[in-house]
């Protein structure tokens, strides 16, 4: 039956709205249409959080993101920002070794901005 | 004015929702090959621990908890209009691809190599690297309900939605 289809689907929801049936429905709409939007939105947030990974890889060795990007971009390197963060976290060597190359490519590094204490958050 | 109930003050818990965990076998991103391969698993590490108790230190009472993919050989790929970190002898999950389960594929898609230590990366491919993997099973993921809605204006449509995925088992990486 469909009452049960929404108190299956609310459980655990906030007071009244996990066990009457007029509000239950209410928060069971709102939750599908939320899950909905946010799987869309999951998408840009992940990607976002890769980009602030990378950044804090790539500043590590003094090279700026956009700079970063830029050189993989010319080099026709295709791995994705996902990977890439990922290579950050787990494989600093591999991911040192793409940042020296784009440096390398583009003639010399830029000045060093020094290690700063963007470090802190690729150690997750 | 507080009563306390007898002896017992039985702290009540939401039940969990179990949204979340449902949806990370099936989804192919981040992290999914790494928590979901079963070669790893707490269990099979301890039960290597203790097999091998006598040549262990006496330090490494606990299993370790795995550091990703700690100097291996890996790849990157690209399939199924994802990129996926492999390794051998674990299985993935991707998008669906029309191959018969029990036979054999190869992905020519390396985007990103190491092996022995030595990474390499591709403009874009890797040159004659190749990732020889097995189709185990064709499964559908968790049913995703897909609900729209207008308040005040006589609108609303549902549908489900299970999207088809194979599951395929990484055999050799080669170069």
């Amino acid at each position: 039956m469909h009452r049960d289809k929404i108190f299956k689907l609310a459980k655990g929801f906030r007071g009244r709205a996990k066990n009457c049936i007029r509000v239950a429905r209410e928060r069971v709409e709102k939750s599908l249409q939320y899950a909905f939007r946010d799987r869309k939105a999951k998408k840009r947030e992940m990607r976002s959080l890769w980009i602030t990974r990378i950044t804090a890889g790539s500043r590590q060795y003094g090279v700026k993101y956009s700079q970063l990007m830029h050189g993989l971009k010319q080099e026709n390197i295709q791995v994705n920002r996902k990977m890439l963060s990922e290579l950050a976290m787990n494989e600093p060597y591999s991911f040192k070794a793409l940042v020296d190359q784009v440096r390398f490519m583009q003639g010399g590094s830029s000045g060093g901005s020094g290690a700063q204490a963007a470090a802190a958050a690729v150690a997750k | 004015m507080q009563a306390t109930l007898g002896g017992s003050l039985a702290v009540a818990r939401a039940p969990a929702r179990a949204v979340g965990s449902a949806a990370t076998r099936a989804t192919p991103f981040v992290a999914a090959a790494r928590s979901v391969a079963p070669r790893s698993s707490r269990q099979q590490l301890r039960a290597a621990a203790t097999a091998a108790a006598p040549e262990a230190p006496a330090a490494a009472s606990r299993p370790e908890p795995s550091h990703g993919t700690a100097a291996e050989s890996y790849a990157v790929v690209e399939i199924g209009g994802h990129q996926l970190v492999v390794e051998e002898g674990r299985w993935y999950t991707v998008n669906r691809l029309e191959v018969a389960p029990g036979s054999r594929i190869q992905l020519g898609r390396v985007l990103a190599l190491k092996q022995g230590g030595q990474f390499s990366v591709g403009q874009p491919y890797v040159e004659g690297a190749t990732v020889e993997a097995e189709v185990l099973e064709e499964l559908k993921g968790p049913k995703v309900i897909i609900y729209k809605m207008k308040a005040k204006k006589h609108f609303r449509r549902t549908n489900g939605h299970r999207q088809p995925l194979t599951k395929i088992l990484v055999t050799k990486i080669t170069q």
